[in-house]
């Protein structure tokens, strides 16, 4: 049977490619490309969107059967399975933008404090009231209770300073020790960086040197992710590129605008079981970069300083 | 008190599922403590400080791995080997693969286990080719529809859905093509080089790649369009189209074009097209004349022979030279020995052809040096031979028109009908020259000179009985590479006596120049 | 843009010349040889029809309704009324029959014979002879039991004061009906017509029928997937082989019969009665197709077949997206083994509604999952999985529902599309019974046969 794709993220291969069934969730299989290290993914939902995403909204569309090691192959702007009765058709299927690397994101705004902080609640009650091993306000104050909350608190913090700093030295060597640290397909690290990414992608605006930080974090990025799985690869890919989920974009869009920020914070989290909350507290921590002496929550940054970094208040207006 | 581990390779599972079995696992009796993570090297780092691994392995990102702290060994072999069970259940390989592979019987079935397939070569008979057609671009697929008998209230739509979907249409009716270094249909194996073709002629198209690979040139692509694109109904949609994806080929450095000459309008958008292309174009309209078609980046050329040398030329970054009209140095030589052999009254050239572009060709370029040329694709209507079966004066004749091939193949793979052509006009007093073209490749017969020798030498016996003695001039087109090899099918009908050229435009001056 | 075939791995699909496609390889590239005839026993016109239909937009979108509702059906088995109650627009003096639509004279043997059963079984004639005058004169309808929301085995003859199952679609709403089981021998469905049958009927309308209803009043009604799913399980294909979901449904029955305030000897002659036919579950189960099919039945442009059924003289189809209307060939002489004593001279030509089973994708599509059936239809266990693997090429998609274990649980095949049965020359295949030409013999054999080719070539050309 053929579906029609309700739409594609603008990461997907326009019209053609070849590809080898990578993972199959029920309602997401990922696929490997050949031509690129990178995975795309078809993806059954009606609002959830990624870069690399081919989205249908067909629920009974059954995902599950595509074993891995199958091929895929497009052709013509229909997506076939060897072997398997489905097919999925491109053509004309609007394409999903990620718009967060053109928001020009002022944080300095009050009503952009605002919804941060509304946001940073919101995060931590989830996350406390599941029981998460990575709970953002102990993270910061290092004062984690588990053991992934205790290693990976200075690597964040330290993340926040240098990134702050324009450092992009030590930003990479913080990113080291997150990036593959914690349980499930996308490691909380990896997804605190993600997160991360898109704050930063969110505040680059038309300022030069964040621009060229972002480029050379991200880079550095790209590089050490070859210590985490393909799936998590592939986000930290996007990410690096500015592109990011619909969920994360909603959320980072409603933050910039004062728009319904709860909502939109509850379903950037409601991804997977901790990922979404660890991506946004990666997004979170990014807003607070480049913003320091206006913003809301007092971020312990010198516990994380970098040896090198400047201090704190000095850099803050640097930019 | 032991804990083990245990690596599964590539697998996924989502974190919720992984937690839950995280879960089953502790809740086992005699199990403390479990963990599955993906092997990355942070995560196996704090494993080993958590105390659950006792030493770090080797990272493997993309597998998992499974900790168990358990009272004893056995207990944790057991949760182990279960778990594992649990994650690979579903990921099993199926017993007897998803879908039975019965030969497929439609594109679409094809497609179900060819899911990269990109083309399809259709050469059914001509009444359900555009049916197929229509179906494989509806579902994305590229087309070469060898077929002919389409007619050209068929082909229109096709090539206009094809256009607007990006997608290319060759034919119908069109005998050969190159794509990818691939040979379809009738075509030679070409080396690949950075010459772009396409032409409206089959032969034509294998004249001229043959004659590049011959020079030392080599081809991108070759892509036929069929014989009716440039008529004026259909536009020229697919050689647009070619020129259009030659022009943005980064491989392509020269691009040819091969036809007839089109319809004015339609030549106007081919000319138009091709000076925009940025890229040194040839065109070889055929028959038509080559000074009010160069321009800018366009050279107009000849005959097909000139087409091949100025695109390899150009490809070369050589500069253009004037094409000689007269016979090169080493034919010439051929031609005094030739005529002595002729006795008066042997004054005609009669031409067998397999190749309708090489016929045409033919019938152009003896007209322009002997004047009146009978065929049955003459160039001027009073010169249509009034019957097909008997020569006249200077003949030349397509044998794989449509009158010739009903019921039987294709000349180029069946030489019966040509062969008998070649002793009847053995008979006739008034034959000096037999003038043939031999096409190799693959869908061509497998050894065309060993098919034509018994011919040759009967024919040659029936001219010594009447004192008489025959020349025969003849081309080979083909390549080395080609399954048939030609220099092989050159050395045996060279030692047979038949003189021969490089291309058929020689051969046919050549024989001018015997019977002249 | 054309350029993107330059950059990708040349793969032809070949149809025509097979040195082509040889040669492709030969020099390096892949091809696949299509095994190839003109669709449509090469009329062009179908082919032409065909072809525009392809991957068009708007029939896959029509199909991917069409399929959704068939497959998002719920049917639930909710009680037995006699027909004309239960049946919304059953005429006083119709009587339903199998098939496409076919007049007296027409009819095969079997039907006749169970037309004439059935209008004395009315009291609408007082003996055979004056059935058959009755039958012949005009003043009796016949209709398919299609056309009313009815499915009938062999002869399929439903008359108003028979007892029906009624199957309503929870999800849609729609009802659908069968009549009940008469067991094997000499029944009604084969044309026997004479009093031993009709007592029997009698006794099935005023005993079974009313304790069948209290039962499944008792249990809220019995959700009818879930036991075909399980029964695929237990090597049933629930058309010709129905040993284990009458044996799932005789364990749901009888606490709550045995609820009930049945007498105790009508009690034990309908549990007997039950136990001794292992074809009980048929007609529910083909009700329950039933139900699934017109749920996915009248969705414009969709080519999705939601009937197949046979008149013992003609084959008739009907598809989503042609409403009402029937596409029909000869009825196709079945192959298969034959009961000692009979053989293929003894048959009629393929005969009932139970094809409706293949068209929901069980039957002769889910044989894979019943290599019993082999001992009964022919071939070896091997075969039977051929057949099922064959059907994934003609259908729009599997019902993960209905998994089948020697298929490596893998869905089984599911939703015809008429575009695919003409495209690629597989005709549907029926697993079935054969009934002996003559009428009140009964059942000669059983085996296997093919949906004829020219129904779904008609729908095309119709569409």
């Amino acid at each position: 049977m053929q579906i029609r794709a309700a739409s594609i993220g603008e990461a997907v291969p326009a019209e053609s490619f070849d590809a080898v069934i990578h993972s199959a969730f029920e309602s997401a299989v990922n696929m490997r490309l050949m031509s690129e290290d990178r995975l795309i993914t078809l993806l059954i939902s009606d609002r959830y969107k990624l870069p690399q995403g081919i989205h249908v909204t067909q629920k009974d569309t059954p995902l599950q059967a595509l074993e891995p090691g199958r091929l895929a192959a497009c052709r013509g702007g229909i997506l076939r399975f060897d072997t398997f009765p489905l097919s999925i058709d491109l053509r004309g299927a609007p394409v999903w933008k990620c718009g967060v690397a053109g928001l020009m994101m002022e944080m300095d705004l009050p009503s952009a404090q605002q919804a941060w902080s509304t946001a940073w609640d919101v995060l931590n009650r989830r996350q406390r009231r599941t029981n998460c091993d990575i709970i953002a306000d102990d993270v910061f104050r290092l004062q984690a209770g588990s053991v992934l909350g205790q290693r990976i608190s200075r690597p964040v913090l330290q993340l926040v300073a240098s990134a702050d700093a324009f450092d992009a030295g030590h930003s990479i060597q913080a990113a080291e020790t997150m990036i593959g640290l914690g349980p499930g397909v996308t490691p909380s690290g990896d997804d605190i960086l993600i997160g991360f990414l898109a704050g930063l992608w969110s505040l680059s605006g038309e300022h030069p040197k964040r621009h060229s930080f972002i480029r050379s974090f991200g880079e550095g990025v790209l590089q050490i992710a070859q210590r985490t799985n393909e799936i998590s690869r592939t986000y930290l890919v996007h990410a690096a590129r500015g592109q990011f989920s619909s969920a994360l974009s909603a959320l980072v869009e409603n933050i910039g605008t004062g728009g319904d920020v709860e909502q939109a914070a509850q379903d950037a989290m409601r991804v997977g079981h901790s990922s979404g909350m660890d991506t946004v507290t990666g997004l979170l921590a990014g807003l607070a970069v480049w913003n320091a002496p206006t913003h809301p929550y007092p971020i312990h940054l010198h516990e994380g300083k970098p040896n090198s970094g400047k201090s704190y208040g000095h850099i803050a207006t640097s930019d | 008190m032991a804990t083990l581990q245990r690596v599964i390779k590539n697998l996924y599972r989502d974190s919720v599922s992984l937690m839950q079995f995280s879960e089953k696992l502790r809740a086992l009796d005699g199990i403390q403590q479990a963990s599955a993570v993906m092997a990355t090297e942070n995560n196996i780092s704090l494993l080993v400080e958590a105390g659950l691994l006792q030493g770090a392995v080797p990272p493997s990102p993309n597998d998992l791995l499974i900790v168990v702290e358990g009272r004893e060994d056995s207990a944790v072999v057991t949760a182990l080997d279960q778990v594992e069970a649990m994650l690979k259940q579903k990921s099993a390989e199926p017993a007897e693969g998803g879908v039975r592979r019965v030969p497929p019987s439609s594109i679409q079935m094809a497609l179900e286990s060819n899911p990269a397939a990109n083309f399809v070569l259709i050469s059914t008979p001509g009444e359900y080719a555009a049916a197929e057609a229509r179906k494989a671009l509806q579902l994305g697929l590229h087309v070469m529809m060898f077929s002919d008998n389409v007619s050209i209230e068929e082909e229109i739509p096709l090539k206009r859905y094809a256009c607007d979907h990006d997608l290319l249409v060759m034919g119908p009716d069109c005998g050969t093509a190159i794509i990818n270094g691939i040979p379809l249909g009738f075509a030679n194996v070409v080396r690949r080089g950075d010459i772009g073709v396409v032409a409206a002629s089959g032969t034509g198209l294998q004249q001229v790649t043959s004659l590049i690979d011959r020079l030392g040139g080599g081809i991108t692509q070759a892509i036929g369009t069929g014989g009716h694109d440039l008529k004026s109904e259909v536009g020229g949609i697919t050689m647009l189209q070619g020129i259009a994806a030659l022009t943005a080929d980064p491989a392509t450095k020269v691009i040819l074009l091969v036809s007839k000459p089109p319809s004015p309008d339609v030549m106007k958008n081919v000319l138009d097209t091709a000076a925009r292309s940025g890229k040194p174009v040839v065109v070889e309209f055929i028959g038509a004349d080559p000074a009010g078609i160069t321009s800018g980046n366009i050279t107009g050329v000849k005959t097909l022979e000139e087409a091949a040398r100025a695109s390899v030329l150009l490809s070369q970054g050589k500069p253009l030279k004037r094409f000689s009209k007269s016979l090169p140095a080493r034919y010439k030589s051929l031609v005094a020995p030739a005529k002595k052999k002729l006795k008066k009254g042997q004054q005609y050239i009669r031409g067998l052809f397999s190749g309708g572009t090489f016929c045409y060709e033919t019938v152009l370029l003896l007209s322009e040096a002997l004047g009146k040329v009978y065929s049955n694709t003459p160039i001027r209507k009073e010169e249509k031979i009034p019957n097909v079966w008997k020569s006249l004066e200077h003949t030349v004749i397509d044998l794989g028109d449509d009158l010739f091939t009903q019921g039987r193949p294709h000349p180029m793979i069946d030489f019966r009908l040509r062969n008998e052509r070649i002793v009847q006009e053995a008979r006739d007093p008034e034959t000096a020259v037999i003038l043939l073209d031999i096409v190799l490749g693959y869908g061509s017969n497998m050894d065309p000179a060993g098919e034509l020798l018994p011919a040759i030498q009967e024919a040659r016996n029936v001219a010594a009985k009447a004192k008489r003695s025959l020349v025969f001039v003849g081309s080979v087109c083909g390549t080395e590479s080609d399954p048939q090899s030609l220099s092989r099918q050159e050395s045996l009908l060279a030692e047979a006596g038949v003189l021969l050229t490089d291309s058929n435009a020689q051969a046919a001056r050549l024989a001018a120049a015997i019977v002249s | 843009m054309v350029n993107t075939l330059f950059e990708q791995d040349f793969q032809v699909i070949n149809i025509g010349l097979a040195s082509f496609a040889e040669s492709i390889r030969q020099t390096g590239g892949q091809s696949i040889q299509l095994d190839w005839r003109p669709p449509a026993a090469g009329d062009r016109d179908i082919g032409m029809r065909l072809a525009m239909r392809v991957n068009d937009p708007e029939v896959e979108a029509a199909n991917r309704t069409a399929f959704e509702r068939f497959l998002s059906a719920q049917p639930v088995l909710t009680g037995v009324e006699k027909a004309h109650n239960a049946i919304p627009g059953l005429g006083e003096r119709t009587l339903l029959h199998a098939g496409p639509p076919i007049e007296w004279e027409r009819m095969c043997g079997p039907m006749q014979g169970a037309i004439v059963g059935a209008i004395v079984y009315e009291g609408w004639a007082e003996n055979q002879d004056h059935a058959r005058d009755l039958a012949a004169s005009g003043e009796i309808a016949f209709s398919p039991c299609h056309h009313f929301g009815a499915v009938g085995p062999m002869s399929g003859v439903i008359s108003p004061s028979m007892p029906v199952w009624i199957v309503r679609n929870q999800d849609r709403g729609n009802l659908s009906f069968s009549n009940l089981n008469e067991g094997l021998g000499k029944v009604l469905r084969f044309g026997a017509n004479d009093a031993s049958v009709l007592s029997r009927l009698k006794w099935m309308e005023s005993v079974l029928g009313p304790a069948m209803d209290a039962a499944l009043k008792q249990l809220g009604g019995v959700e009818l997937r879930p036991i075909i799913a399980q029964a695929l399980h237990m090597g049933d294909e629930c058309h010709n082989r129905n040993a284990a979901a009458s044996s799932l449904l005789f364990k749901r029955l009888t606490p709550a019969l045995l609820r009930t305030d049945l007498p105790q000897n009508d009690l034990a002659r309908v549990l007997e009665f039950i136990a001794g036919n292992d074809h009980f579950f048929l007609n529910i189960s083909m009700a329950c197709c039933k139900s699934m099919l017109d749920a996915g039945h009248g969705v414009e442009k969709s080519t999705l077949v939601t009937a197949m059924a046979r008149n013992g003289v003609e084959f008739g189809i009907r598809m989503s997206g042609t409403g009402d209307e029937w596409f029909s060939a000869p009825a196709p002489m079945v192959e298969g083994l034959f009961f000692p004593g009979y053989s293929a001279a003894d048959a009629a030509p393929d005969l009932g509604d139970s094809a409706i089973t293949e068209t929901a994708g069980i039957g002769g599509f889910a044989m894979g999952a019943a290599p019993a059936i082999v001992q009964f239809v022919g071939g070896t266990p091997q075969d039977a999985i051929a057949y099922t693997r064959e059907m994934y090429h003609i259908t729009m998609g599997i019902n993960g529902g209905y998994t089948l274990p020697p298929l490596n649980f893998d869905g089984a095949p599911a939703g015809i599309d008429a575009r695919k049965v003409v495209d690629t020359g597989i005709a549907p295949v029926i697993n079935t019974g054969i009934a002996h030409k003559e009428a009140g013999i009964g059942q000669v054999g059983a085996g296997i046969t093919r949906a004829p080719l020219t129904c779904f070539e008609q729908a095309i050309y119709k569409f």
